[in-house]
């Protein structure tokens, strides 16, 4: 039987089955956090890194967690923070400007815009225009359907700004879409 | 999410990006098989592995405490040193002992010869005498004196490390021959 939420952090925080309630946690989120993190990072092993990073993060904070708040969306809050700090590191590593579109190419996402058909190709490469935050308002709305107030916990940005991101998100998308 | 709110936001989408409506939500990317099935053990033995809380926080600390501690159970070298100062005071003792004697024979002799021998001697001859055949022997009790000290300053100091000592080890110490040896 799944543990919920509740349970969950109540079982880590007294110390008492921690172990069994984390392994838990992990099983109940890691493919909806790897495929948020995935999307954004597009390489597996820095999707593994990065999700793992955030799991460490996770068992570390637990004792903080403030219940008031949903554990979901403090998931998912680490794993787009762990993520976009990730690419930003990456970027000054390769020493390629924040909004060059050819950082993802290098990274290893050419591999796999390959294996795209042309559309899909297309799109792929439009989402990689995108500034980090903006990209994971899109996929968190678009591919995940998730509601503007959860968003706004995950980003921490108000549900305006989020639909504000949103919208321009899918113009410049629609945009480049019509230009290629 | 609610069925309203949904269909508002497809409608949305349909007025304002078109092309992008009509495509498919498809999912190119894939997850090596078994990935999700090994990640919580990888992530376990990741936190089994992490350095703990605060730890390099107390790093110096412990450190310090440790070459503190190592310093003080430095006793051998100082124990060489009154070892070194002992046979030196008892050679300084030992050229005394025969200075004095071999003076002593010759003095006897000296007065032997001839008895009013200080008496005849002037003020000036007297303190020619002392200048020229005690002065070396006043100069070696000056630095015997010094040396005197430092093993006293010596003796001090271990009398401070006294407390790294079981009271044990101080009678053992104390009744060995290397103790009784040494005297001042």
């Amino acid at each position: 039987m799944q543990l919920s939420d509740e349970e969950i952090v109540t079982q880590i925080k007294s110390g008492k089955d921690s172990n069994q309630a984390f392994r838990a946690l992990i099983e109940k989120y890691q493919e909806r956090l790897y495929w948020h993190i995935r999307r954004m990072i597009i390489d597996h092993d820095d999707t593994d890194d990065v999700l793992q990073n955030v799991f460490v993060k996770t068992w570390k904070g637990l004792a903080n967690f403030r219940e008031d708040s949903n554990l979901y969306t403090w998931l998912y809050r680490i794993a787009t923070n762990e993520s976009i700090t990730f690419i930003n590191k990456k970027k000054k590593e390769n020493n390629i400007s924040i909004d060059n579109e050819s950082y993802h190419l290098h990274a290893g996402q050419a591999d796999y815009l390959m294996d795209c058909d042309e559309i899909q190709e297309k799109l792929e490469k439009a989402l990689l225009t995108l500034p980090e935050k903006q990209r994971a308002v899109f996929h968190m709305k678009y591919y995940e359907n998730m509601k503007y107030t959860q968003m706004s916990e995950v980003v921490g940005t108000s549900v305006g700004a989020l639909k504000a991101s949103y919208h321009i998100a899918v113009k410049k998308i629609e945009h480049y879409l019509i230009e290629n | 999410m609610n069925k309203e709110n949904e269909n508002i936001e497809t409608e949305e989408l349909m007025k304002m990006a078109p092309t992008l409506f009509r495509m498919k939500k498809v999912n190119n990317l894939k997850a090596p098989k078994g990935y999700f099935s090994n990640l919580a053990d990888t992530v376990k033995v990741r936190i089994d592995n992490e350095v703990p809380n605060g730890y390099f926080e107390n790093l110096a600390d412990k450190v310090i405490d440790k070459i503190n501690k190592e310093e003080t159970k430095v006793i051998p070298i100082q124990k060489r040193n009154i070892a070194r100062i002992v046979s030196f005071a008892a050679s300084i003792a030992a050229i005394f002992i025969i200075g004095f004697l071999l003076n002593q024979n010759n003095t006897e002799d000296t007065i032997a010869s001839d008895d009013n021998y200080l008496e005849n001697l002037t003020n000036r001859e007297l303190d020619e005498a002392i200048d020229y055949n005690e002065m070396e022997e006043l100069i070696c009790y000056v630095d015997f004196e010094e040396d005197f000290n430092e093993a006293l300053q010596i003796e001090n100091s271990i009398n401070d490390i006294y407390l790294d000592f079981t009271s044990d080890e101080i009678d053992e110490y104390l009744s060995s021959d290397y103790y009784l040896d040494v005297e001042y």
